[in-house]
């Protein structure tokens, strides 16, 4: 096709051409979101102004961005391990739900104990919850052939009727049942994470950024991780290693999970306090499981590209929102605009970074996996 | 007991056939090597189209027709972002979802403001078939598109399996440098499944909006896109596995909506969860042959690698 | 129950010209709501309601502005705070999941009035001089068009399409059925939850399966139940609207609606605050009050009758 031709011309890319493409990508999606702002019959410019006002306006806005950037963070990290290794997790939302329910569970289970006590013990119970979640999931593909993404899919919604029936039931708020009030949600956790300013900014958010780092230094620095990328990138080359593919897809799922399980049980400690729901997920999660997995690949699926990703999709959506307050346009808008940006820039992914992605590729294959040169055999029992 | 099995199997067929339509158009796209998880957005934008084409021209099929072209549309720049741009499969899936979930929403606002009803496709009785007792009135006493959904597992099976176009697919699902050194036209044939498949998704849209409910809210398919694309792995890239699985899953969905009715006393949340639930049983441990995913599926074609 | 709105409605000008005359900015009221401003049903009942009485109210002296589609807890407790920090005066969280964050910026902003409701009574509790609360005893007025179904229903059988136990729904669900019940203690009462505020098709479903098992009355809660009211209309039964004038919809099918009118509870709001108080004090709308009533409509009930007098195929004088 003429269009292939014309895509191959302008393929070979720098760097600086790269960044330029972004920017210009950018310009193009706020240019349309423009002119359907001005159709509307607001300002584009006042838009654009309230975009930046909304999400680094003074300290809450910026509060306000970082912790919405949060959990996306925690879903991107979690996205980058699955997808190292060639798994498709597209059960955020499950798992950030089930880190959630097991959290406020535990946060309940034991209200005498130290705070600092009931903190941790909710947070593991968070992250293991997710691990359990994202590893029935894995199981099912490695023992029974389930694709993860129809299990995941199905587990999604699985997580959602179980928060709405442990929230209306077993976990219901015991107050509810002397007030008569019908909610179905927790009583407010006890716990709370320490605040690291005057604003809604929690510690949480700090967690999140360390973890990145530990999640890159464990991906590239590890021999289990370089076996998790040597799976995702050639089941072949994995097995030629020495490398059991289904071991390290289920490591990588169960990783995947505990990431994003221990990300739902900070956004609830955190931020939210009381985990309610009315059917949805999206009342806890804000869809950031969905949203995480585009942050992901924002971030080259690299742990340490996640953090500004997950900043730039969180001043998206809090300035979006902003947007939406300040010039009363319906918030559908910003959704489009908001989805409009993703596929423009996940489409334009491989114009900007190929030359750096084969080069990343050829490196993989070529050097040594580190520490350990070839520990591979003798690994399977 | 009969009035029962009656109902629940014509609940299930009407259930079925926007999974169907969605799902078969999947599968065409994923035997091709391309995973498309911007369905349930083709959906909700198909589904806008055909009420609104419906209700402003007063032709149900310009509705339908009108669906196709719009998930033609989103298909084609599905295909383009994936296939030309190889973008990755899955997010670029998500990015159109949630693209199309905003701007179906913002049409509905400026267009139809607010929501509002339409007299959807009648049933069209089968001459004679309709007649059969009981099975007659369910099985052909539907909508067209509920016939055309059923039409389309034979025609995409046969098309897969017997013609050169679904040997070309399949090839280039499985081994596109292998089909491209013999000459097939690896971008071209995607290129053509994918849009193919858009067109179907959006008519899983219009049997939703001018069949099934006659109207058009926001977020009209609730991830019921998500559900199709799941079924496609459910039935193994085999049209009639695919039919399968949509028919078990409504099913369950018709039979838990019934025991609610008939007040069967166990908590409503966990009766909903048994669609999810026993697909995942069902799948996992069913015997399966030859259900070995496309090996080129989620890979964007490159030549010389 | 009308005259008891019109009287309010009176007694709310003749207030406000005696209360307003003085002052010069407007009254900013800002809505926090969990759906659409147009879905037909919930977010869109309170945003009419706003939007008449900034017409009563006039818009010098009353602004509105909203935020759609809060599903999420985090965001609508972001929108909340930037409200207050923009000097609106009160700001109403639509839902009681809004609750508890309302209740912790109540506490960061108590320069400014906070509404949350449906049940609203449960936040009282916290004793916050700057926090309204706002209830809708849905309960009465199921009762009400419960025992009309039931007296209305010729094959005894009629049905509720919910989405979840929760707030006024749950005050509805369980007034209808008491209702039903205390007409005809033999009325079989169908309930389903469809688990979900937005799965139409399964809404659609359940009012086709409950069709099949006999109903000949329906009604439900959620914007999913347009489609609901769809299968009633195709299957000749008898809808029965909930929360706004549901009859534009399906004006042969939809018999009565039971209306949320708003508006008697947030007028008081408004004056409390011109009067200097941010708070303390729970609304509630019932039948008593005139915030519910039930408001029939003819050309379902017997429109079919009348026609048929009309035009003579019934004989109305044998």
């Amino acid at each position: 096709m003429i269009l292939n031709q014309l895509l191959r011309k302008y393929l070979s890319v720098s760097r600086l051409q790269s960044v330029l493409i972004l920017l210009g990508i950018l310009a193009a999606a706020f240019a349309i979101g423009g002119v359907v702002v001005a159709a509307l019959g607001a300002s584009p410019m006042e838009a654009l102004s309230e975009l930046f006002n909304g999400a680094f306006g003074n300290k809450h806005a910026i509060a306000n961005t970082l912790v919405k950037a949060c959990p996306l963070l925690f879903v991107a990290l979690g996205i980058c391990v699955s997808f190292r290794a060639g798994v498709f997790n597209i059960g955020g939302e499950g798992q950030l739900v089930t880190g959630a329910l097991a959290a406020a569970a535990v946060a309940f289970a034991i209200p005498g104990w130290p705070t600092w006590l009931v903190l941790v013990l909710s947070l593991a119970a968070g992250t293991m919850a997710g691990a359990i979640w994202a590893g029935i999931a894995g199981w099912l593909k490695v023992r029974f052939n389930v694709s993860e993404i129809l299990s995941t899919i199905m587990l999604n919604y699985i997580a959602t009727l179980g928060m709405v029936y442990l929230l209306s039931g077993p976990m219901n708020d015991p107050a509810h049942a002397l007030s008569g009030r019908f909610m179905p949600e927790t009583a407010r956790l006890a716990i709370e994470l320490p605040r690291l300013a005057p604003t809604r900014l929690h510690l949480g958010v700090a967690i999140a950024v360390v973890l990145a780092v530990l999640v890159y230094v464990f991906l590239w620095r590890t021999t289990i991780g370089y076996r998790i990328r040597v799976v995702g990138k050639s089941l072949r080359a994995s097995e030629a290693a020495g490398i059991n593919p289904r071991r390290y897809m289920i490591l990588a799922m169960v990783l995947s999970g505990a990431l994003i399980g221990f990300g739902g049980a900070i956004e609830l400690i955190g931020v939210q306090h009381r985990l309610i729901t009315e059917g949805s997920a999206v009342y806890f999660t804000g869809s950031a499981g969905f949203n995480g997995i585009v942050v992901a690949l924002f971030g080259q699926l690299h742990p340490l590209g996640a953090i500004p990703a997950s900043l730039l999709f969180g001043a998206l959506l809090t300035g979006g929102a902003r947007i939406q307050r300040a010039l009363q346009v319906p918030s559908a808008l910003i959704g489009a605009i908001t989805g409009l940006i993703a596929l423009l820039v996940v489409g334009t992914d491989y114009v900007r970074r190929r030359r750096a992605r084969q080069r990343a590729d050829t490196e993989l294959l070529r050097t040594p996996p580190p520490n350990c040169v070839s520990q591979g055999e003798g690994e399977e029992r | 007991m009969t009035a029962v099995i009656v109902g629940i199997v014509s609940s299930s067929l009407r259930l079925v056939t926007p999974y169907l339509f969605a799902a078969i158009g999947e599968t065409l796209s994923q035997a091709s090597g391309v995973l498309n998880l911007g369905l349930d957005g083709i959906m909700l934008i198909g589904a806008y189209a055909a009420f609104y084409v419906g209700i402003t021209t007063g032709s149900l099929a310009l509705g339908v027709i009108a669906a196709g072209l719009a998930g033609g549309l989103l298909g084609f720049i599905m295909a383009f972002v994936s296939v030309s741009m190889r973008a990755d499969q899955g997010v670029s899936g998500i990015a159109l979802y949630l693209f199309c979930l905003g701007l179906s929403e913002m049409l509905f606002n400026q267009t139809l403001g607010g929501v509002r009803t339409i007299s959807g496709l009648q049933p069209i009785n089968i001459p004679g078939l309709s007649k059969i007792p009981v099975l007659g009135p369910i099985l052909f006493h539907q909508n067209i598109l509920v016939y055309i959904a059923f039409a389309l597992v034979p025609i995409a099976w046969f098309v897969l399996n017997k013609t050169p176009f679904g040997l070309k697919i399949r090839a280039v699902g499985e081994n596109p440098h292998a089909a491209d050194s013999l000459g097939v036209r690896v971008r071209r044939v995607r290129y053509q499944t994918v849009t193919l498949g858009g067109v179907f998704a959006g008519i899983a849209g219009a049997s939703l909006s001018i069949a099934l409910l006659n109207l058009f809210q926001p977020n009209l398919t609730n991830g019921m896109g998500f559900i199709a694309v799941a079924l496609v792995y459910f039935g193994g890239w085999r049209p009639v596995r695919v039919l399968l699985g949509a028919l078990l899953f409504s099913t369950v969905n018709a039979l838990q909506i019934w025991a609610q009715v008939e007040g069967i006393g166990i908590s409503p949340y966990l009766t909903l969860m048994l669609p999810y639930v026993i697909t995942i049983v069902v799948l996992a441990t069913m015997k399966r042959r030859n259900s070995q995913a496309p090996s080129a599926l989620t890979k964007p074609f490159e030549r010389g690698q | 129950m009308k005259k008891v709105q019109v009287l309010l409605a009176i007694l709310g000008m003749a207030l406000l010209t005696v209360g307003f005359s003085a002052l010069g900015a407007p009254l900013k009221i800002a809505i926090i709501l969990p759906s659409s401003i147009n879905d037909g049903e919930w977010s869109q009942g309170l945003y009419q309601d706003l939007l008449a009485l900034v017409d009563e109210y006039g818009e010098d002296n009353l602004e509105v502005a909203y935020s759609e589609n809060m599903w999420n807890i985090a965001d609508a407790d972001v929108a909340a705070r930037d409200y207050a920090a923009e000097g609106y005066a009160l700001i109403i969280g639509h839902g009681g999941q809004f609750g508890n964050i309302l209740i912790e910026a109540a506490r960061d902003f108590p320069g400014t009035s906070f509404a949350i409701g449906t049940d609203g009574t449960p936040f009282m509790a916290y004793g916050l001089a700057n926090f309204f609360g706002y209830d809708a005893s849905a309960d009465e007025v199921g009762y009400v068009v419960g025992g009309l179904a039931a007296r209305l229903s010729e094959s005894g059988t009629v049905g509720l399409i919910n989405p979840i136990q929760s707030g006024d729904v749950a005050g509805y669900e369980a007034g209808f059925t008491a209702g039903a019940k205390a007409a005809n203690p033999n009325i079989e009462v169908l309930s389903v939850w469809t688990g979900s505020y937005s799965d139409s098709a399964l809404a659609s479903e359940a009012a086709q399966t409950m069709v099949a098992a006999g109903a000949d009355i329906l009604t439900g809660t959620s914007q999913a139940v347009v489609a609901a009211m769809g299968v009633a209309r195709d299957n000749g039964a008898l809808w029965f609207g909930m929360r706004i004038n549901q009859s534009y919809l399906a004006p042969a099918t939809v018999a009565l609606s039971s209306v949320y009118d708003w508006k008697v509870c947030i007028r008081p709001m408004i004056e409390s605050i011109r009067a200097g108080v941010l708070g303390g004090e729970l609304y509630d709308l019932n039948l008593a009050n005139g915030g519910l009533y039930v408001e029939v409509h003819e050309a379902a009930l017997f429109g079919k009758t009348i026609q048929g007098i009309i035009d003579g195929s019934i004989n109305s004088y044998p």
